[in-house]
């Protein structure tokens, strides 16, 4: 049995208007990632992904279906116990300074997992493991008491990395968390993630719409599309023998940063021979 | 390879500082650009580099802490306007350089109907214009940029669009007084990838058929590589390299170039990560 | 458990003082008028009166001139400090008190919070100020009933105030985040929540505090609160007032101006508070 095991699950949000049509964001998707795997979800806006990347840590309730995390059924655990299972599902948001509350420094926003999940530990015992933690994601021991505000974008996104694995969590929900990053920037970031889950077996949920990043980093990618998984595949396949039409549209989208690749965005008609790979000259 | 085309703006030593609370800064540091007939001069760097705030000197679109000086600023048929009173920069802005700003809908009246903006546009460049060969001209516009039912968009307003559909009312507008020359900044950062190869598409398009030039500001080395002939490398206010999209992304030279091209995350491949 | 880090604090208060002249030099006044009221040796008695020396104009024996009554302005204005901002300050807590807790309760997710803003909706609809002046001058006048009513007026911004900060930080990622991470409800609460408030709640404290120096001068202007021969400002520009016609302009004249450089302070404050939070943290 995989770690995380996501069976059926369907969420529909009520109308953001009175009179509008309520909005259907999954719509009975299936998902599993194993230990030391990154399974990576590519869609477009409202698609759904970030709704099933915060289901998957029941951030949100959903309506029906089954979410497993190492056996434990998370959508019906009662609040304390379901607080106790967070030490082992942690998450990485978009936006890095917005996840820090702004008037806690730094260490202290780190060792916060801890405090609630090992206050057995102590004051010392917890100084200790923080400064272990900054250390491993690359942040200065000197920053421990700076406010979020006082750090790049960078930096801020490796605190929110330090404070996701300090518990020493299982499963990890990367919603796009690299995004709002510079392009050297988002590669330290992607590296060290990489780095990390190596190291511990981490599970990866990687949320994400940057085709280049996905392919790099994941082991399999899921698509979705409209509330569903469209389709699922190990990545190198996916890549080179996409399997729907969707995801063919998708991948005829992005954009190669080598100019002698051109690719030709389709719209999604359904066509089977949608990318088309050239090797020429630029102008 | 290609004989020179004529250039259609060339800017020398193009300088910006900005007075903040804590001391002056300087953004842009003696920046040069060359803009030739019909070509796409792609300018990419990271947050900070000065590639937004370079394309808002030229135009002066910087606010008023700020000061902008260089050598020339020459745009063709107008002659150096690196000393254009803002009142002369109004005739320029528009219509002899359109600007394609990251956010559509901070570029649309949020309460006047899109045909209103239109309008407006129009009226502010051309005496006497009335209000239906306005609107005759923005349905034509409209589906110059692959609107279709351009009707229902005209009276509507802009936080009925999408923003795809948003930014292709803002190509519509900038575009509508023919200018010579477009700016585009990040034009379709925060789209998604298939609206974005659908914008780019269109926007490179206009370029082409209408042997328009364009200088597009962007972070996304793909949009560089993809729709861009020539590139201007920028770091810390300066540039660090340009030249053809060929040569400097498939061969750079500078080690920032280089840097910034190996952190584009391929599969299989080390990234090359700077510490 | 303590903070195992904690950031630095105390520039804020330099860096107040090097970017808010306005806010210094308003937070000194007020420390000198209220320091001057309580310990001060005034030139005159202020509640004395001198028949042979009313309304006398300012001059070197009298500062700022004497009423009708030949008491002196000046040693009446800056004792009418010692009530007046003591009676401010009192109605300022209360409203703070009872505003905070109830801010906290209206910005709940459940029902009760949402009958509390209505019942607060009917609550405003009365003319407060009118509201105000009935209670203190049915209670005969009674000191604790004019802070009772500073409360009354400001306790519904607190709770305004709290419940739209609350409602838009609950929105915010670094509060999903805690979520996220196990935290309690409490812990969210007062870790998370309320620290991002207090910014915003001294801004609203220190309007408060502006606006029950204008709620109390103008009861006792009214009459009610007060009353003769205390020293107050809303008192003496009554007094004052009717002298403004036949020229003796210095009763009424000081005792507003006393008015408006408090009032100026606190906003002058709050303005400073407002401009730090904002830039400290983003």
């Amino acid at each position: 049995m995989s770690l995380v095991e996501i069976t059926d699950v369907v969420k529909t949000f009520a109308a953001r208007q009175r009179g509008g049509d309520p909005v259907r964001a999954l719509r009975g998707v299936s998902l599993q990632v194993n230990e030391g795997e990154t399974v990576a979800i590519i869609g477009e806006s409202g698609s759904g992904k970030s709704t099933l990347g915060k289901a998957a840590l029941r951030l949100i309730d959903v309506d029906s279906g089954s979410i497993r995390i190492d056996g434990d059924e998370i959508t019906t655990l009662e609040t304390r116990a379901l607080r106790a299972k967070r030490a082992d599902m942690q998450v990485v948001f978009q936006e890095p300074f917005e996840s820090l509350n702004p008037r806690l420094a730094i260490g202290a926003i780190i060792a916060e997992p801890l405090q609630i999940h090992r206050p057995e530990l102590g004051t010392t015992e917890i100084r200790k493991q923080v400064l272990q933690v900054m250390d491993k994601v690359g942040l200065p021991a000197a920053q421990a008491s700076r406010l979020p505000g006082e750090l790049s974008g960078g930096q801020q996104q490796r605190v929110g990395i330090a404070r996701a694995i300090i518990s020493r969590p299982r499963f990890l929900v990367l919603d796009e968390p690299t995004s709002s990053l510079d392009l050297s920037i988002r590669a330290q970031v992607l590296a060290l993630l990489a780095e990390l889950q190596e190291e511990s077996r981490m599970a990866y949920l990687f949320v994400s719409h940057d085709m280049h990043t996905v392919e790099w980093i994941s082991d399999r990618i899921a698509v979705m599309y409209l509330g569903e998984i469209v389709e699922t595949a190990p990545t190198r396949q996916l890549f080179d023998n996409p399997g729907h039409a969707y995801t063919r549209t998708l991948l005829s989208a992005r954009l190669s940063a080598d100019p002698r690749e051109r690719h030709a965005y389709k719209a999604f008609a359904g066509d089977t021979t949608v990318r088309q790979v050239s090797t020429g000259d630029a102008s | 390879m290609n004989s020179v085309a004529e250039t259609i703006l060339d800017v020398r030593n193009l300088a910006v500082s900005i007075a903040t609370p804590d001391g002056v800064v300087n953004p842009v540091k003696g920046v040069d650009l060359t803009v030739r007939k019909g070509e796409i001069v792609g300018v990419v760097g990271e947050s900070g580099c000065g590639k937004s705030t370079t394309i808002k000197g030229v135009l002066k679109l910087l606010g008023p802490n700020s000061t902008v000086t260089a050598d020339k600023i020459e745009l063709a048929g107008h002659g150096d306007i690196s000393g254009f009173k803002p009142r002369q920069m109004n005739t320029i802005r528009g219509r002899a350089v359109g600007f394609v700003a990251q956010n559509p809908f901070g570029s649309l009246n949020p309460i006047y109907t899109i045909e209103r903006q239109f309008y407006e546009l129009q009226k502010a460049h051309r005496t006497g214009v009335s209000k239906r060969e306005s609107r005759e001209i923005a349905r034509d516009m409209l589906n110059g940029v692959g609107i279709v039912g351009p009707e229902r968009v005209l009276n509507g307003y802009a936080h009925q669009l999408s923003g795809g559909m948003a930014q292709r009312v803002v190509i519509a507008l900038a575009t509508t007084l023919s200018p010579k020359l477009l700016f585009a900044d990040e034009p379709t950062t925060g789209l998604d990838a298939t609206v974005q190869a659908q914008i780019l598409d269109l926007i490179t398009g206009l370029v082409a058929d209408e042997g328009r030039s364009m200088l597009l500001v962007t972070h996304d080395l793909g949009v560089i590589a993809q729709y861009c002939q020539r590139v201007v490398v920028m770091y810390g206010g300066e540039v660090v390299e340009q030249g053809s999209v060929m040569d400097v992304m498939v061969s750079p030279q500078h080690s920032y170039t280089q840097q910034l091209i190996g952190s584009v995350p391929k599969s299989g491949e080390k990234l090359n990560v700077a510490r | 458990m303590p903070d195992v880090f904690a950031a630095p604090k105390g520039r804020q208060f330099r860096l107040l003082v090097k970017e808010h002249p306005g806010a210094t030099m308003g937070v000194s006044f007020i420390a000198l008028l209220l320091l001057a009221s309580l310990v001060a040796p005034l030139p005159y008695d202020p509640t004395a009166t001198d028949g042979s020396s009313s309304l006398l104009a300012p001059g070197a024996q009298h500062w700022f001139g004497t009423d009708g009554a030949g008491a002196d302005v000046f040693s009446r204005v800056i004792a009418a400090a010692r009530i007046d901002l003591s009676l401010a300050l009192a109605g300022t807590l209360l409203s703070l008190g009872l505003g905070l807790p109830l801010g906290l309760m209206a910005s709940g997710k459940g029902k009760g919070s949402e009958w509390l803003v209505r019942a607060l909706d009917a609550f405003q609809a009365f003319p407060l100020l009118i509201l105000a002046l009935a209670l203190v001058s049915l209670s005969g006048n009674k000191l604790y009933m004019v802070v009772v009513a500073i409360a009354l007026i400001n306790v519904p911004r607190y709770i305004r105030l709290m419940r739209s900060e609350i409602l838009s930080l609950r929105e915010s990622r670094f509060i999903e985040a805690a979520i996220a991470m196990g935290a309690s409800t409490s812990r969210v609460t007062f870790k998370h929540l309320l620290p991002n408030v207090w910014g915003i709640v001294l801004v609203q404290t220190s309007l408060t505090i502006a606006n029950a120096i204008v709620v109390i001068a103008s009861l006792s202007f009214l009459g009610v609160g007060v009353s003769a021969p205390t020293p107050s400002w809303g008192g003496m520009i009554r007094d004052g007032a009717g002298n403004m016609a036949s020229g003796e302009w210095w009763i009424a004249g000081f005792a507003g101006l006393a008015v408006l450089l408090c009032v100026l302070a606190f906003n002058q404050l709050a303005d400073a508070i407002g401009d730090r939070t904002a830039r400290t943290y983003r």
